[in-house]
């Protein structure tokens, strides 16, 4: 063996002991990545809770300004908000005109999707790890998200909406379900939520009793007592929230950053002839004329550069809690089921209590025809729950179940950005599902 | 699967003392076909306007195509005017299925002037114009809005991109990119050696030259040569690209 030989092995057994050492030396654990091994833990199924939580808020209020989610869509199409940005897909849907294949709206769908499969991935790691319905409210946080993405699809989306399952990694395509099928398979959830962890009046039980009474009121008039039977007690100042930190991009408020930050989308005012004046009285160019209940600031113009930029305090920050439930709300179903039934007392009653809870709201008088009731309290519906993804679904309930004209109650008339508003009443099923699930596709797009 | 020809022509036409003159011709037929997907369903790309699909070319455009006709000749094409299909239909390859360029060299006075240019050709493919589409659907200011004069395909194109409703179709942006273009002229002088030593060299030329000086084209858009996407996936559109720009050079080459 000559020299050179010898300290060419010299030297790579030098470098294998190194590589050895340095091995053990840098050799770290890593925190915050979870491995897929790991989720079967009950760390791993806190993880997925957390993850199901943030995956809500982007689907309920929207991220960071990428996605927008159900509160901005439902606005956007009905008459709380219009499009102050550029995307030519948000011009659509805000025109009522969206196609099948819109992008920006299948990436909507896919997040309001997910998050629901998020839902029950955390919920079947809860349990899988021990966690009991009686004893661990997440569980009961987590059915009220399952509940309420089917309430949502049943609010925007036309009938006829997939939901898929993923069985041990595999999808499993599901068939289109009606808007009745949707609301069946809410208030299943919202009964889960309602068995676990309850307790009277804690976050999750009046949670799940908004949103199944909700529910029940897109159901008919044959449900509205049952509604008001669940309401009955919720506090009128009770908040269901989505939660939001600037810990990351998508955690962030959407609503607030679509509107504020990014300005593409505007608080409309009289939008499209029949659109409630959300911005205050006159032409709602004054904010001193504001709704005391929908304060607002004008900042320019939109990103468009063009559209004037009306911001809705009421949005909060980029890491605030947004509700998506009020107990406003509850007031206001028991009013319309008092109503329905036939008792104006009463429900003028409940709508003006609800005026003495903010200053400066004068009570309300009784407009006598069943028709401006009707429309009265609508529009009470609409400045008391503005921003909390219901607007949408509101107005497809006076066509559904008030018979009223579509031209009667949605945006109308001449598009501000050209063109006329088209015939949407709700959201499409987007082609890229179709294109992936076959068959599954709008049962039914009328209100 | 690919399948096509490539090939390459190359002819030294004048072998002249005083004139020289080669030519070259390369270029290529493409025809690219996705055979078995597996039982992966279509794989989409910007939407559902590119997709993988079996039987077709990867990151082919899809669109609902629609017919139109002006029935009242008022110059302006209604959405009543406009019948879109329910599903959407293969319009045609993203990617050039035809590929050909011709550069020539010419030198004169025995090597003193040297003239070298090259056109490219690419066709086959199809380009979705989304600058156009974006200005017509969000900017409002693309002509075929406003413009009585415009063509009435363009009028077509924009009353089936957006009143249609859900049968919205964006088939009328998917372009013919196919194109010609002029990609270079040069002129050289070769000075005298004795110019070259009075510099401290052996050689010295000076080169005019200019690039991307034509394209002749039907793409309404800017330049049917760009992509706003990096090619990600067979993703090919025009949005608010910038395209190859023309310029001018003046060199000077010194040899030692």
């Amino acid at each position: 063996m000559s020299a050179h030989t010898v300290r060419i092995a010299a030297l790579a057994g030098l470098a294998a002991m190194a590589s050895g050492c340095l091995n053990d030396i840098v050799k770290v654990t890593e925190r915050d990545i979870i491995p897929p091994d790991a989720i079967t833990t009950a760390a791993g199924a806190s993880a997925l809770y957390a993850g199901a939580i943030r995956e809500f808020g982007i689907a309920i209020d929207g991220d960071n300004g990428g996605t927008e989610g159900q509160i901005l869509i439902g606005g956007m199409m009905s008459d709380e908000f219009f499009h102050s940005g550029t995307f030519s897909t948000r011009v659509d849907y805000d025109m009522r005109a969206a196609a099948l294949d819109n992008g920006t709206l299948a990436g909507v769908f896919r997040q309001l999707q997910n998050a629901r499969l998020e839902a029950k991935r955390a919920i079947g790691a809860l349990i899988a790890t021990g966690a009991s319905a009686a004893t661990d409210a997440r569980l009961g946080v987590m059915y009220n998200r399952v509940g309420a993405i089917y309430l949502y699809a049943a609010m925007n989306y036309c009938s006829g909406v997939p939901f898929s399952e993923l069985v041990n990694g595999e999808v499993q395509f599901g068939p289109s379900q009606t808007t009745a099928q949707m609301l069946t398979a809410a208030n299943a959830e919202f009964d889960r939520a309602l068995g676990a962890a309850a307790g009277t009046n804690n976050v999750n039980f009046n949670t799940a009793r908004l949103l199944k009474a909700r529910s029940l009121m897109l159901s008919g008039s044959t449900q509205y007592a049952a509604a008001v039977a669940l309401v009955t007690g919720i506090p009128t100042n009770f908040r269901a929230v989505s939660e939001h930190s600037i810990a990351a991009g998508p955690n962030e408020n959407g609503v607030f950053v679509f509107n504020h930050l990014s300005k593409r989308w505007s608080m409309a005012h009289l939008d499209g002839v029949n659109g409630l004046p959300f911005r205050g009285q006159g032409d709602g160019t004054n904010p001193a004329l504001a709704d005391p209940r929908l304060l607002w600031t004008r900042t320019g113009l939109g990103f468009d550069n063009t559209s004037p930029q009306y911001n809705w305090l009421g949005s909060g920050a980029r890491d605030a809690a947004l509700p998506f439930g009020k107990g406003e709300e509850a007031r206001l179903i028991e009013a319309e089921a008092a109503l329905a039934a036939g008792d104006a007392t009463t429900w003028l009653s409940k709508l003006n209590g609800l005026r003495t809870t903010v200053a400066g709201l004068a009570p309300l008088t009784d407009p006598v025809t069943p028709a401006a009731r009707i429309d009265l309290l609508f529009s009470e519906r609409g400045f008391w729950l503005y921003g909390t993804g219901v607007r949408l679904s509101d107005l497809r309930r006076l066509v559904r179940q008030y018979g009223r004209a579509a031209t009667a109650v949605f945006p109308n008339g001449p598009y501000r950005k050209g063109g006329n508003y088209g015939t949407d009443l709700n959201f499409p099923v987007p082609t890229q599902e179709e294109l992936q699930n076959p068959g599954a596709k709008c049962i039914d797009r009328n209100a | 699967m690919n399948e096509g020809l490539e090939y390459l022509l190359d002819a030294q036409v004048l072998t002249g003392k005083k004139v020289k003159w080669d030519l070259t011709l390369s270029g290529s037929f493409l025809k690219n076909r996705l055979l078995n997907l597996g039982k992966q369903l279509p794989i989409l790309a910007n939407g559902v306007d590119q997709q993988h699909r079996e039987g077709f070319p990867l990151g082919g455009y899809w669109a609902r195509r629609y017919t139109y006709a002006d029935a009242n000749s008022d110059g302006i094409i209604a959405a009543t005017e406009v019948t879109a299909e329910d599903t959407l239909a293969y319009v045609g390859p993203s990617q050039p299925t035809r590929e050909l360029a011709l550069s020539s060299g010419i030198g004169l006075f025995g090597g003193r002037i040297q003239i070298n240019t090259q056109l490219d050709y690419r066709g086959g493919a199809r380009l979705y114009n989304l600058t156009e589409d974006f200005r017509c659907r969000s900017s409002q200011n693309c002509a075929a809005l406003y413009d009585v004069n415009a063509p009435i395909e363009e009028k077509a194109r924009v009353t089936a991109l957006r009143f249609l409703g859900a049968k919205n179709s964006r088939f009328g942006f998917m372009e013919n990119a196919d194109y010609i273009k002029w990609r270079e002229l040069s002129v050289t002088y070769n000075a005298p050696k004795k110019w070259a030593r009075a510099f401290g060299g052996d050689r010295l030329g000076i080169t005019l030259s200019g690039r991307n000086l034509a394209t002749w084209t039907k793409y309404t858009g800017i330049d049917p040569e760009v992509n706003g996407q990096g090619e990600a996936n067979f993703a090919q559109r025009d949005f608010l690209s910038l395209p190859a720009l023309r310029s001018y050079n003046i060199r000077l080459n010194l040899g030692f």
